[in-house]
């Protein structure tokens, strides 16, 4: 029986490879096809958040760091919270769709497209000592959802998963402007106290304006953490 | 099944293999590394595995036990029947025919007049012969690495060679041909169209890329692309049959349906098998294609990697043996090399970085095959296949079919194509010529130990890992294990003294351990007798080619310390130009006033040419490498001596615990001169004089020296019926262990520092 994609759903030829034959590497769920669709950021980033910057005007950035950045370190009261921000994939449009149907559509199946780059990619950038922190959906969000997208990629990396933040009940972050995004309240709340020597990182699906992540860290710093970056599926 | 074939095809090669060789605790450990390795990857896979392995063992088994004759040495009169191309080459004759009881022998037949020769050109397949002849078993290899003709023809089912006493057509009739035999008969007659209206210098080359013949190609220039590691493009492989069966299908679909051509081509497909020489890379792109083409024809999808191992199966188990032929495991290797390593090229997107990475996984892949049946390889060979491949693909090989097919349409339109193709060919002939002469670069590493054969699997299996994720340091592993081939060696702590079977004539080699040094006696030699113009064969053999340089090479010789010519006569020295020529010599060394001779004077001016130092040795001489010490005891400049043969070089030695002496072709007075000078001289080990002639190897030396053990290189039935049996009796006489290389072959004596063992060719 020839596999199907995960994606197209088409039967699809998957291709042998040196390590598919001798090493324990899984093949591919996906076509070769809608395998190519997908951008990784292999390039030269954002040495803060990780923003792909080889499309990006020179004026949009200084030396290795983009102007959002500049602006969150230019800013007292965030400066320095996130040590650093790394994502996996570009937020084109592909990933666009491929994301909205993983989750807001409930194709839960779609994250074993991610594991292995999302698995590559977090080694990269991390350390293995350290203790993941995803992203809470609030109690109604994740009845809606069913399943927490953060929670889900986090459990990809077979690392310590630390669920202690929680969040309340507001509009969706995606409905809002990154002026908004700033002005708004801090909306997590930490459930128990944190081990403190181990670095933490932050789990989300996506990166747009950092506000999210930043609210989250600034929870973990403020009970005494000193090492938090953050880790998403895609960098917008 | 999804690409699980792949499994069941090593585990059938894995059974071939250990049903042919002795068992070993090696090829256990190969096996248990690779039940293992199932055990934990493909559990499922495991017993099917297990039982494809006990399968293909018995049935090689089977096999082997029932590959033997039913004739016998006293038959005369033979019925034969000409089954195979028969081959006219200079004055020798040479074909496969059946004979009455079924059994294929090969029949070899010098013909004796050049009108003989004009008459046996009119034989053809399919006739049937009455002849008179004797039957000869085939040689084994007499030397290390040398080509086992005994083998090569066993595995065919050949047991026999057949000479007839005389051959001629007047005592054959025509019967009707199989279709096998029409279609050889076909081919013989394509082969003769393109020698007739071809330009001569692409003659061998449109033969070998249309039908896979290579016979009348330049036997130098068929050695460059050997050397270049070009050869496998003048084999008919993969990409001609894609490209012909491409071709052909989009012809086809012009006048019929898409079903009807995929059945066309199906039966086609086995007739070009045929008529290309069925070689096994041939076999497997036809049978690959055949397989794609039934598989697209019933709808079935198959990756190419299955086909592949399909492919593989049905090889071995229609010819078990082919699994020990080179041509079927480097055209298997390759492409399972390339198949294998496809997302990989994939990744990249330019054409001339997919072109580079896929020259480079196939060099890589097919290396450690070439330098087992080679023993060396060239660095020219990389950039030169990334330049001939695309030539060779896209430009000669249409060219050649396009004239050809032109050719048979209306001749006089061909002349542009064949003008231009003779263009290119020449082009591309010089410059294979110009760096296999001028600098093949060669590195000659001699033949891999089994050890080391693993060591480049594990070693390139990595490099295409790591390449898969875009790194290149894997390659790194590749030129450690290239290193440790090359540095073996010195490491090992054996050295060797071997009689090389040169037939009528000297050839010793000695190598010290940790191959502190490496010396060559004397390099045997044949003289030619001077032929007419139409016995003058393709390829002439000559004991420097065929035996001294495929031994050194074999043995990772890269560099001769020392040639010692112990004196002029052609059978000492006659094949020391041609291995000056290929293996580099930092010192010759002849006796005192041997320039005399003028075939010595001769070779000193070439040495001279080359820079390679000369040496003139007399009796007093020494030399020493640590321990090892070496003495020359003769000529001597007082003697006044004239004669050859007694101003032979005389070395003696001490070798794992042994003392050696090497006496040339030193003759009684010679040997009485040594005995008044050295009257305290004992030995062990007696090279004996003059090939054992009787005017050499008195009882006077014997009593004197005392020798436990004589060694007699001498040709097996040589004109000059040496060794004389007076000299075998007076060795008998002193109960001395004879050993002959006429009748052992080749005589090794590997050794340490203190002790070693004899050991013989043939037993």
């Amino acid at each position: 029986m020839r596999p199907y994609c995960l994606l197209c759903h088409h039967c699809y030829q998957p291709r042998v490879s040196w390590s598919d034959l001798l090493t324990l590497k899984k093949g591919d769920c996906l076509c070769a096809t809608c395998r190519r669709s997908f951008s990784l950021i292999d390039s030269d980033i954002c040495s803060d958040c990780g923003r792909p910057l080889d499309h990006l005007d020179h004026s949009y950035r200084d030396g290795d760091v983009c102007n959002d950045c500049l602006r969150w370190q230019n800013d007292n009261e965030w400066k320095g919270v996130l040590a650093k921000n790394r994502s996996v994939y570009v937020y084109d449009d592909v990933m666009k769709e491929v994301i909205s149907r993983w989750k807001f559509r409930g194709d839960y199946a779609i994250i074993e497209a991610f594991r292995h780059d999302v698995c590559r990619v977090f080694s990269h950038h991390f350390s293995s000592e350290s203790v993941l922190v995803p992203i809470p959906l609030s109690r109604e969000r994740l009845y809606e959802r069913g399943f927490n997208q953060a929670k889900a990629l986090a459990e990809l990396l077979s690392l310590p998963i630390l669920d202690i933040l929680e969040r309340d009940h507001l509009e969706k972050q995606s409905k809002k402007s990154r002026h908004e995004r700033l002005q708004m309240e801090n909306v997590f709340r930490l459930r128990m106290s944190l081990p403190l020597e181990k670095p933490l990182v932050i789990i989300d699906d996506i990166y747009t304006t950092g506000a999210t992540v930043r609210h989250a860290a600034k929870r973990l710093r403020q009970a005494g953490a000193t090492d938090v970056s953050s880790f998403t599926l895609a960098r917008a | 099944m999804k690409d699980n074939l792949i499994y069941m095809a090593v585990a059938a090669i894995g059974g071939i293999a250990l049903g042919y060789s002795q068992p070993s605790l090696f090829s256990f450990l190969l096996l248990s590394v690779y039940s293992f390795f199932l055990f934990v990857r493909k559990r499922q896979l495991f017993f099917l595995c297990a039982i494809t392995t006990v399968g293909f063992y018995l049935y090689m088994i089977y096999t082997d036990s029932h590959n033997r004759t039913i004739l016998s040495e006293k038959m005369n009169d033979f019925s034969i029947r000409l089954i195979a191309p028969i081959t006219i080459d200079g004055d020798r004759l040479k074909t496969i025919v059946k004979t009455k009881q079924h059994e294929n022998v090969q029949l070899i037949y010098v013909i004796k007049t050049e009108q003989e020769k004009k008459q046996l050109s009119m034989l053809t397949l399919g006739m049937v012969c009455s002849v008179k002849g004797t039957l000869e078993r085939p040689q084994r290899s007499r030397n290390p690495y040398a080509f086992d003709y005994q083998q090569y023809l066993r595995f065919q089912h050949i047991h026999w060679l057949l000479k007839p006493h005389s051959f001629s057509p007047h005592h054959c009739r025509n019967t009707p041909r199989t279709w096998y035999e029409t279609l050889l008969s076909i081919r013989q007659k394509g082969l003769d169209d393109i020698k007739q209206y071809f330009p001569a210098s692409t003659v061998g080359i449109v033969q070998a890329l249309v039908y896979g013949e290579r016979s009348q190609m330049d036997d130098s220039l068929l050695e460059g692309y050997q050397q270049l590691g070009l050869v496998h493009l003048l084999a008919i492989s993969g990409s001609h049959v894609t490209l012909l069966v491409g071709a052909c299908f989009y012809f086809l679909i012009r006048f019929t349906t898409r079903e009807t051509a995929t059945i066309l081509l199906l039966i086609l497909l086995p007739v070009y098998t045929v008529m290309t020489g069925a070689s096994p890379s041939v076999i497997r792109a036809s049978f690959m294609a055949m397989i794609v083409l039934f598989a697209a024809y019933k709808k079935i999808a198959i990756s190419p990697l299955d086909v592949l191992c399909l492919t593989c199966m049905a090889m071995l188990i229609l010819q078990p043996y082919a699994l020990f032929q080179a041509g079927f495991q480097l055209s298997f290797i390759v492409s399972f090399a390339l198949i294998v390593s496809l997302p990989c090229i994939l990744q990249f997107s330019a054409s001339l970085a997919r072109l580079i990475v896929t020259t480079l996984i196939a060099q890589v892949s097919a290396l450690p095959f070439l330098l087992y049946h080679f023993f060396e390889f060239s660095l020219f060979s990389f950039p030169l296949n990334i330049a001939f491949v695309p030539l060779y693909s896209f430009i000669i090989l249409p060219l050649s079919l396009l004239s050809l097919g032109v050719h048979y349409v209306y001749a006089p339109a061909s002349s542009p194509f064949v003008w231009a193709l003779e263009r290119v060919i020449t082009i591309s002939n010089d410059c294979v010529t110009f760096f296999s002469s001028h600098a093949p670069l060669s590195i000659v590493l001699g033949r891999p130990s089994p050890f080391l054969l693993v060591c480049y699997g594990i070693a390139i299996v990595l490099a295409f890992i790591r390449l898969e994720n875009k790194r290149y340091d894997g390659f790194l592993y590749v030129l450690i294990a290239i290193f440790c081939h090359a540095v073996s060696p010195y490491i090992d702590r054996y050295g060797e003294v071997v009689i090389v079977d040169v037939g009528q004539g000297d050839c010793i080699y000695i190598e010290l351990p940790h191959r502190k040094g490496v010396y060559l006696i004397d390099t045997g030699g044949m003289l030619s007798f001077s032929k007419e113009q139409w016995q003058m064969r393709q390829h002439e053999w000559e004991v420097g080619k065929d035996v001294v340089i495929p031994f050194l090479k074999g043995n990772g010789v890269r560099h001769i310390d020392k040639l010692l010519i112990t004196h002029g006569d052609y059978d000492h020295m006659g094949a020391a130009k041609s291995i000056m020529n290929d293996v580099p010599v930092k010192q010759l060394v002849i006796g005192k006033g041997g320039t005399r001779n003028s075939l010595q004077a001769e070779l000193v001016d070439v040495a001279k040419e080359k820079h390679i130092a000369v040496k003139e040795v007399e009796r007093g001489d020494s030399w020493y490498v640590n321990d090892f010490r070496f003495y020359i005891l003769n000529p001597s400049t007082q003697s006044q001596e004239t004669d050859d043969n007694n101003n032979s070089i005389v070395l003696y030695t001490k070798l794992g615990g042994l003392s050696w002496l090497f006496t040339g072709d030193l003759e009684e007075k010679g040997e009485e001169q040594l005995m008044e000078a050295f009257p305290q001289l004992r030995v062990n080990v007696l090279k004996v004089g003059h090939h054992g002639s009787d005017t050499s190897t008195k009882e006077p030396l014997l009593q004197a020296i005392q020798p436990d053990i004589a060694l007699i290189s001498v040709g097996k039935q040589n004109r000059y019926h040496h060794p004389h049996p007076d000299v075998i009796k007076r060795l008998q006489a002193h109960g001395i262990t004879i050993w002959r290389t006429d009748q052992n072959g080749a005589i090794r004596f590997l050794y340490t520092k203190k002790r070693g063992t004899f050991t013989v060719m043939l037993p």
